[in-house]
């Protein structure tokens, strides 16, 4: 169908208006791209899943990578299947170091094997759309963009987000936290306390050792910004010209009521994550041990309804905080403090 | 989903939402209104819209996948109403695309 016209937008797009050429040509691209969709074959068939299932072994992942060259078809070519060796292309490698790490994480820590328990196979598309600036889960396998290359970096540097995406997998065969609203929110800070769990778990690092934030190695240099949120800091991660402000919240009293973003489900998670950041760091040592315990417990609780509101779930972590380490405990009082701090009353 | 009667006086507005990266620049919210464009271009907007109906839904973004977000806000009977489409990123029609990124209006049908 012909173009028209054209007329301008009412309210000024910031990176239309003063993005590069380059980074306006990548969008565009993406779009082109887009114009010739053909019907999305969608994700991997569940009999295929099946198939791969049956290779199940406990304690080791099974990882396919696949390569959507560009396209945004998926699950596209596969590069890389368990145990064969680097490709050489940084994205399929990314992907497929970052999923091990992240399964060894759920294992080792939880004795979880893979994203359902079940021994599902970890399923990542790389290269996937033209200057593509994000990362998800489908339902059924991660996705990563190549990013634009002036904003945001391939999105398989970060472990934290690989292991974010694996964990949406995770909470979705577990509680399913509805995806709008307070729960929506709870959906995201719980996929960020795994992520960062599983980076400051591959490196070794404590609480006060590590730096509580989320996709640090995505942003170029160009990006008046340290990472995309700051679990510590919410609402410091970035403030730049052509991104925007942080807009995430620390607190309650600053809470966002939207209908944008699912009800604010990238936002309002700054608060649910700060409290974690809080009582990880008032029990000190490692995160994962206690205050990951009590998350983990928590996500997994049946008495978790879907369309818990963080004062529900804060009520679950402090009942799961005192049957793991009793009435009364430092662990039991220092999530109770968290919550409190960030303006969260358990229920 | 229906397609309303249109006036001069509607007002629309795409934004794209969702994903991973929650940076507000990223939105780009445009929006539209009725009482600037010609009535071709109208034709052409409603084209865009009713091309949306079909594959809307409720259910989208989950897991930090992307969406558009399709506001009309118009009268009806003397009264403020609003419909609210959202389509899955790889859903979108290319008008709706091309709408988004330039404000390229499409040639009515017909």
């Amino acid at each position: 169908m012909p173009i028209r016209s054209f007329i301008p937008p009412y309210i000024l797009d910031r990176m239309i208006d003063r993005g590069s050429p380059y980074l306006r040509s990548c969008a565009r691209e993406t779009l082109d791209h887009v114009q010739s969709l053909q019907p999305n074959p969608g994700p991997p068939r569940p009999t295929a899943i099946a198939e791969l299932g049956e290779l199940r072994t406990p304690g080791h992942p099974q990882r396919r990578i696949h390569d959507a060259e560009q396209r945004m078809q998926l699950p596209g070519t596969l590069r890389r299947r368990e145990g064969q060796s680097a490709s050489g292309d940084p994205a399929v490698d990314e992907a497929y170091d970052a999923l091990g790490a992240t399964y060894t994480f759920f294992w080792q820590v939880f004795q979880r094997d893979s994203i359902d328990d079940l021994g599902m196979p970890l399923i990542g598309t790389v290269h996937y759309g033209q200057g593509y600036e994000n990362a998800f889960w489908n339902g059924e396998q991660m996705v990563f963009g190549d990013g634009d290359g002036e904003l945001f970096q391939r999105f398989t540097r970060s472990l934290d987000v690989v292991a974010h995406e694996l964990a949406h997998g995770l909470i979705e065969s577990e509680v399913a936290l509805v995806y709008y609203n307070q729960p929506g929110a709870l959906n995201e800070s719980v996929s960020d306390v795994f992520g960062v769990l599983t980076k400051q778990y591959a490196l070794g690092q404590t609480a006060a050792e590590a730096d509580w934030l989320v996709g640090a190695e995505l942003l170029t240099d160009k990006v008046q910004g340290v990472a995309l949120r700051s679990m510590a800091n919410p609402g410091t991660a970035y403030d730049d010209p052509l991104l925007g402000r942080d807009p995430q919240p620390a607190h309650m009293c600053d809470f966002i009521e939207t209908r944008e973003d699912n009800g604010g489900v990238h936002l309002n998670s700054g608060i649910p994550n700060r409290a974690f950041h809080l009582a990880a760091i008032a029990l000190g040592g490692y995160a994962w041990e206690q205050a990951g315990r009590i998350w983990y417990a928590t996500i997994c609780d049946p008495q978790l309804p879907n369309d818990a509101d963080f004062a529900t779930f804060a009520g679950v972590t402090l009942q799961q905080a005192t049957r793991l380490f009793g009435r009364g405990s430092s662990e039991a009082e220092a999530v109770q403090q968290a919550w409190l701090q960030v303006g969260v009353s358990p229920r | 989903m229906k397609m309303p009667a249109l006036g001069p006086e509607t007002s629309l507005r795409i934004s794209r939402q969702g994903g991973l990266v929650a940076a507000p620049a990223l939105a780009r919210p445009r929006q539209i209104e009725f009482a600037d464009c010609d009535p071709a271009q109208r034709r052409g907007l409603c084209s865009v819209v009713e091309r949306c109906l079909p594959i809307a839904s409720k259910d989208v973004g989950r897991g930090d996948q992307r969406f558009f977000k399709v506001e009309l806000h118009y009268r009806r009977e003397d009264s403020d109403a609003e419909m609210i489409l959202q389509i899955a990123e790889e859903r979108a029609p290319q008008e709706l695309l091309r709408l988004w990124q330039d404000g390229a209006i499409p040639d009515p049908p017909g």
